[in-house]
């Protein structure tokens, strides 16, 4: 083996060509699902919410006293629902109107310097008073798969980016909403510390944006195939290992593990199951159906009807909203996300959980309308979720499932008094029950056309 | 049936092996090499650069594609509209006027775009019908060649700015030697007409002057002469039992052919309890859709109209005719059984020569027609234009006598045959405005343009027919700045009301009968419906003046011709018209009902005359020295004539239209106070040069086999199984091993009526439009590649001077024993429970097999990218464009195989509102965009498993039979036996 190098040559340069042409597909493919499921909610922030800028005074200058004076008894309303642990805090919005003894303005030019005292501030090296907390224990500064409630460190400084060192410090140190009122009590930030601060926030909102690392599953395919690169290449090159089992051990093993993860990712890709992206705003499904009892179809209200159930519109929301300015958990910061883009008439920019190709052709009308489906067969249990998750990876092959095996009710519906022969048998208990399937329910066109 | 059916005269002459083999060897293989683009295919490649390409394609791909999947957004209303659903459709009724067709239409809008048009089912003239102009109206509200903006000298200016500066110099004109001038199209609103009266009467020295490039000039002077009002009668056809037409193409061209061929067909249906149908005798030149349904057609030159007309006249009324034409055996006939039937026939004339209309009007009145079959009392108000008067703008502008021109909605630089002449006239005004909306030859001349809206972005109201109204409403704001010829006057005239508001009162004033407090629900109903009929009148019909018709006799006549010379007769087709919608991709690959010709205009050369000329298909000609046109050997055509059709070639007007056929009307001639259609050639001579003529037909010939059934009507009343006899035969042969396949529910079928559907292909752009088929272009469609779902093949019978035409609309038969479902590797097509013949376009693969097992050739394939690639530069690859489609039907990628699907996304809304309203699916209910387009109800769509069912009744009729049903495919496609009202 070893004097015929001609051989190697020839099969293995091939065979490693061919590998690594294999590892790049694979990498892409992994790459391409994981990333598609965690949406970088920097990203979505300066998209989404580019109709909250520029407009920032004229929000402020139309807050309506009338509802400012109705919110308390809002919030005593949903007080028994509030949980504990979260934390709130008002948008700078709802402040501008409270006078706050204003200090001497700095007017300086922030250097570098101070963007990095403003950060040691922000992220509690520097105290902010005693035994206040840092403005980095509620407004992370990292990026998070978990949902808060909090903003981030990114929204409030993407939020106050355009204001000045005493609107922001009003914010800080008169706050409006009770969590915040306890959180911020021990605070004594001086003037140049607020500078300081801002000219650090302002920074971090115009940093470049970065991408989420993607670690987990990229990671380990990585390793996989370091892992079966190198026993191939001890086998053919070093030869460190003197028993060929382990190689052959290894090869096997690591392939196996490397093949089934791209086989399930190349199967998953376009499904994306358990997508579960941060939306603009954080409304949350739990606060709406279960802590308040919202019907479904108030606000998907031609899921009846239709073939899409429709997402509420703007003006929709603010049937509720006009009152409801502060939530429970979020306080203000959300819901004046919503009011700002009403009153500067520039749409919410949700992020579509479930979407079918365009080939298939879904209709809620059929579904909820005709066969009354319940919404959480195919949504899940939406009342318990902060963010939407898709539950469900809505393949054909799910679809095709239910539709051979629920029951339809043929007597339910005037249509299906055509399908005679069929009433006839289930009279008769020729057959036990009809299914989708019987009326045509797996046609390829009932859906594809 | 011994008599012999073809498609093409290739294939009449050869027999069908013969003709196979030579197809073989005559093959030009650089053609096909052509395929393959560029020099690509000289190169050689071996399986190694096959594998680098593959692989390098492979990576980049995954490499573009990205790292991350596109976010979607899903972006809500601010403030829904209460009426609009997102995926709900909605319907509006308006009016479809473009200056030579009406049609009162319901515009389908989804999600605020409109994508279908349908015929309005309230409207009398209409009655559901759309022709496939109408139909592809649609498409144009979506050209990117659209003006976007007013424009001065090219350059973009605001509207202020344009106001000002015309006002000023419509101000500036009132005190210059000329007048102003608004030339316009034939304006059939009469909201529009008091709006340009006010603006003539607000302007003094100015006057308003119709124009109409499909001129129905002669007619109107001859009911001046003869009756003493210059008005087009109402006809009807349906009340005729005798129909007689001079040129007339009533079916596919004159007038309002989406009324006339409603009627028609009603005359013509027969059933076994009715077996009574009209009778239609054609004289022309050129083989036209309408000479094509006669029952007998008579070829005749154009300048023998005369005298046949003249002839016909004087035997009608007893007289001895003073000279005798060599067919005047046809018409001693024909005078005799117009006689028999007084009162019941129809005689109409397609000439614009003043002559023979007075003729026409003569033989009609003696017949005691009018008050029966012809209405003057309720005339029809379109195409007014005054031929006379346009010549003499022209001098007037020679002569610099014109100090403004405002033209809207007309095009004469194109197409007058005086268009050159008024070009240059041009240059002598001062001030020169269009309205136009898409850049046309006149237009691109003017110094301003002031762009109208697209007529689905309007106002408006029609009044086609005097006290039948139609009203016209916007259904999409407008797409461009853009601002409405009627505002645009009302502001120029210092009226700061809007066009909508004057609208609105006009009607409350005038046309709305005063109802007290319920004046706006009206408004609000009529609007929602779209029409308003008042009664007609029933006054009586004008006195004859019969001093006329002595003197009118001969005066058009223009000596005998010699038999060496040719005579030319422009015509128009029926997609194009006047050319007005050339830009319009969906026409443009509409083949022609007759020579299925596309893409192009062609000189129609009798075969008689190729053989004398020693002329093919495909030869490029040069007529009257100056025009070059490629010649199509047309069976049919009168020895001795030649027709070419007009609103070809035009060198501006956005990118499909430029460059596509040859503009002719200049040969058109200006005779007696009306443009003349006719010429004689002075000369054809053959270039050398081959045309390449896109044709829809020649490539799917079903090789001489029963495919159209036809009998006589004296037949068809001894036996109403005639013509279909061989039905009963095959029945009794066909066996199967297989259990018969039960169908529970619903079991969809389609009976087409040969008798009545007259081939006019309205219901080939209907499916276009519904089903987002691709426009290929010529290129594609010469290589046999055209994707339209539905077709209408025509085929000849008899001899190729003056053959029989039979018309038969071709679409997928959903076969319940189809050949295409057992071949496919992939299951991509496969049988529904429902009957449908189902295609996956996600599951195909593109092997074709199927589309090689259907004996009807109705599976199209996806040869290219034709929806995205910029290589067919219609309108699916620009987002403007694809804002036409459907969202409802898939648009189909490169490499599957696609066809007729029985619109089975109507069927699936129809379904789903039938089961949320909880009842049973009503039979009309579903209804393909074919059968719902059709002008003359020659389809009808159903449910067979329904036993009341009209489809189910059809199914047995005893006319019904089926296509190639010998083959036992068992399709769900019936069609009714043809049935001429001809002695056998």
């Amino acid at each position: 083996m070893q004097n015929r190098p001609g051989v190697f040559s020839r099969s293995c340069k091939r065979f490693f060509l061919f590998c690594m042409f294999f590892v790049l597909i694979s990498l892409f493919l992994s790459n391409f699902h994981i990333s598609a499921t965690v949406t970088n909610d920097r990203i979505l922030m300066t998209e989404d919410l580019a109709w909250e800028t520029g407009d920032q005074e004229t929000g402020i200058a139309d807050q309506d006293p009338e509802t400012e004076g109705q919110d308390p008894a809002i919030e005593e309303d949903v007080a028994e629902t509030e949980e504990p642990v979260t934390e709130t805090e008002a948008d700078a919005e709802t402040e501008s109107d409270v006078t706050v003894p204003q200090e001497e303005v700095i007017e300086r030019t922030v250097t570098s310097d101070d963007i990095k005292r403003g950060e040691r501030l922000f992220r509690g090296l520097l105290p902010l008073g005693p035994e206040a907390a840092s403005c980095a224990s509620c407004h992370y500064t990292g990026i998070s798969d978990t949902f808060s409630w909090n903003p981030s460190a990114y929204e409030i400084s993407f939020a106050n980016r355009e204001r000045d060192v005493a609107a922001l410090r009003s914010v800080v140190m008169s706050p409006v909403t009770e969590k915040m009122m306890e959180v911020h009590e021990g605070y004594d930030i001086s003037d140049g510390d607020f500078f300081q601060i801002k000219a650090f926030m302002d920074s971090y909102a115009a940093d470049v944006i970065t991408e989420r690392p993607v670690i987990t599953n990229t990671l380990i395919f990585i390793g996989l195939l370091i892992i079966f690169m190198g026993a191939l290449a001890d086998l053919t090159f070093f030869k460190k290992i003197p028993f060929k089992l382990v190689h052959l051990l290894v090869i096997l093993g690591s392939g196996f593990f490397i093949v089934d993860m791209i086989v399930f990712e190349a199967i998953a890709l376009g499904r994306s199951p358990y997508y579960e992206p941060d939306q603009p705003i954080k409304f949350s499904h739990a606060v709406h159906v279960n802590d308040n009892q919202t019907e479904c179809l108030y606000c998907h209200n031609t899921a009846e009807y239709a073939s899409s159930a429709g997402i509420p519109a703007t003006a929709q929301c603010m049937n509720c909203h006009i009152i409801v300015r502060e939530g429970t958990n979020s306080g203000r910061f959300e819901i004046n996300k919503l009011v700002n883009a009403y009153d500067n008439e520039m749409p919410v920019r949700w992020i579509r959980v479930y979407s079918l190709p365009d080939h298939a052709h879904f209709s809620h009308a059929q579904h909820v309308g005709v066969a009354g489906l319940d919404c959480s067969e195919c949504h899940g249990e939406v009342e318990q979720m902060d963010r939407v998750a898709r539950v469900q990876d809505l393949s054909m092959g799910w679809c095709l499932d239910c539709h051979r095996t629920n029951e339809v009710d043929i007597f339910a519906n005037e249509f299906y008094s055509d399908y005679m022969l069929l009433r006839e048998d289930l009279r008769e208990g020729r057959i036990d029950l009809v299914t989708a399937r019987e009326i045509g329910g797996t046609d390829c066109m009932k859906c594809h056309y | 049936m011994d008599k012999k059916y073809w498609k093409s005269l290739e294939e009449l002459k050869s027999s069908p092996e013969k003709d196979y083999l030579e197809d073989y060897q005559n093959i030009d293989r650089n053609e096909i090499r052509d395929l393959v683009e560029g020099d690509t295919a000289n190169l050689s490649s071996s399986r190694r650069d096959f594998l680098k390409l593959c692989g390098f394609s492979i990576a980049t791909t995954a490499l573009v594609a990205g790292c991350e999947r596109p976010v979607q957004k899903a972006i809500p209303y601010l403030f829904k509209p209460e009426e609009v659903t997102p995926g709900v459709p909605n319907y509006y009724a308006t009016t479809f006027f473009d200056g030579d067709d009406y049609g009162s239409i319901v515009v389908k809008v989804r999600d605020g775009r409109p994508i279908k048009i349908e015929g309005n089912e309230l409207s009398e003239i209409s009655a559901g019908g759309a022709t496939a102009r109408v139909q592809s109206s649609v498409l144009e509200l979506y050209d990117t060649a659209r003006y976007r903006s007013p424009l001065e000298n090219k350059n973009q200016i605001s509207w202020e700015d344009a106001d000002e500066r015309i006002r000023a110099g419509l101000f500036a004109s009132q005190g210059l030697d000329g007048n102003i001038v608004l030339l316009t199209g034939t304006v059939i609103s009469p909201s529009t007409r008091e709006i340009i009266n006010d603006f003539i009467n607000g302007h003094p020295g100015s006057k308003w002057v119709q124009y109409d490039p499909l001129s129905f000039s002669a007619l109107l002077e001859a009911n001046k002469l003869c009756f003493e009002t210059r008005a087009i009668p109402s006809m009807h056809f349906e009340r005729a039992e005798i129909i007689v037409s001079f040129g007339a193409d009533f079916l596919g061209t004159w007038l309002l052919p989406v009324s006339f061929a409603r009627q028609y067909a009603s005359g013509r249906i027969v059933t076994e309890g009715n077996p009574e149908m009209s009778e239609h005798i054609h004289f022309e030149s050129g083989l036209s859709l309408t000479g094509a349904n006669a029952d007998e057609r008579i070829q005749i030159k154009p300048s023998e109209v005369n005298p046949a007309l003249e002839y016909l006249l004087q035997k009608v009324k007893g007289n001895n005719p003073s000279s005798t034409p060599h067919y005047a055996y046809i018409l001693d006939a024909l005078a005799t059984r117009l006689l028999e039937k007084s009162g019941r026939s129809l005689v109409v004339c397609g000439s614009n020569e003043t002559g023979d209309q007075v003729l026409v009007n003569a033989i009609n009145y003696t017949l005691g027609n009018y008050g029966n079959t012809i209405d003057l009392s309720n005339p029809v108000n379109l195409r007014q234009g005054d031929d006379a008067a346009i010549v003499s703008l022209i001098d007037e502008m020679e002569r610099g006598e014109v100090s403004a021109l405002l033209i809207h909605n007309v095009n004469p630089v194109f197409d007058h045959p005086l268009g050159e002449r008024f070009a240059a006239g041009m240059e002598e005004i001062p001030m020169k405005v269009s309205f136009a909306g898409t850049p046309d030859e006149t237009a691109e001349l003017c110094d301003f343009i002031c762009p109208d809206h697209h007529y689905l972005e309007s106002w408006g109201d029609a009044e086609p027919v005097s006290r039948q109204y139609s009203l016209q409403q916007p259904v999409i704001r407008p797409l461009g700045n853009t601002r409405q010829m009627q505002d645009t006057l009302l502001l120029w005239n210092g009226n700061e009301e809007s066009y909508s508001e004057r609208l609105k009162e006009y009607w409350n004033n005038n046309i709305l009968p005063d109802s007290g407090t319920s004046e706006s629900g009206l408004w609000i109903d009529t609007l929602q419906k779209g029409i308003w009929a008042s009664p007609p009148s029933t006054d009586q019909q004008p006195q004859f003046n019969a001093q006329y018709t002595d003197g009118m006799t001969g005066a058009a006549v223009a000596g005998t011709t010699p038999e060496s010379i040719l005579e030319l007769e422009i015509t128009q087709s029926v997609a194009l018209g006047s050319g007005k919608h050339a830009n319009n991709p969906w026409l443009q690959e509409l083949p022609d009902p007759i020579s299925k010709v596309c893409w192009d205009n062609f000189l129609a050369v009798s075969v008689s005359d190729a053989a004398a000329y020693s002329l093919e298909t495909g030869d490029m000609v040069l007529i009257n020295g100056i025009i070059e046109v490629p010649v199509l050997v047309q069976p049919g055509q009168a020895s001795g004539t030649v027709s070419v059709a007009m609103g070809y070639g035009r060198t501006v007007g956005g990118k499909v239209a430029e460059g596509t056929g040859v503009n002719v009307v200049r040969q058109a001639g200006y005779m007696n106070g009306s443009i003349s259609y006719r010429s004689l050639l002075s000369s054809m001579e053959k270039t050398g040069k081959k045309h390449k003529i896109a044709l829809s037909q020649t490539h799917h010939s079903m090789e001489g086999r029963a495919i159209v059934r036809e009998t006589t009507l004296e037949q068809y009343r001894n036996n109403p199984s005639a013509g279909n006899e061989m039905r009963q035969t095959i029945l009794n042969h066909s066996y199967t091993l297989y259990d018969e396949v039960v169908y529970d529910g619903l079991h969809w079928g389609m009976a087409i009526d040969l008798n009545a559907c007259n081939g006019c292909s309205s219901c080939v752009i209907a499916c276009q439009a519904e089903n987002n088929i691709p426009v290929i272009g010529k290129e594609e469609v010469y290589r046999r590649r055209i994707m339209h779902w539905m077709r209408t093949d025509r085929y000849y019978s008899g001899s190729s001077d003056n053959p029989d035409v039979h018309f038969m609309p071709v679409l997928c038969q959903h076969c319940d024993n189809a050949p295409c479902e057992n071949v496919c590797p992939v299951a991509a097509t496969n049988h529904s429970d429902e009957g449908l013949n189902q295609m996956a376009y996600v599951r195909c693969i593109g092997t074709k097999y199927c589309i090689n097992n259907c004996p009807y050739k109705v599976r199209r394939f996806n040869w290219f990218n034709y929806t995205r690639s910029d290589k067919f530069n219609n309108y699916m690859n620009d987002d403007v464009g694809r804002m036409v489609l459907n969202p409802d039907v898939t648009v189909r990628e490169r490499g599957i195989v696609e066809k007729c699907t029985f619109c089975v996304q109507r069927i699936q809304e129809a379904k789903i509102r039938a089961k949320t309203e909880n009842r049973v699916l009503r039979e009309d209910e579903v209804m393909p965009a074919c059968a719902q387009t059709c002008p003359s109800n020659a389809i009808v769509f159903g449910n067979l498993a329904d036993k009341n069912s009209r489809i189910y009744e059809l199914f047995r009729d005893k006319r019904n039979y089926h296509l190639l049903e010998e083959l036992h495919t068992l399709p769900s496609i019936g069609y009714l036996t043809k049935v001429k009202n001809k002695q056998s």
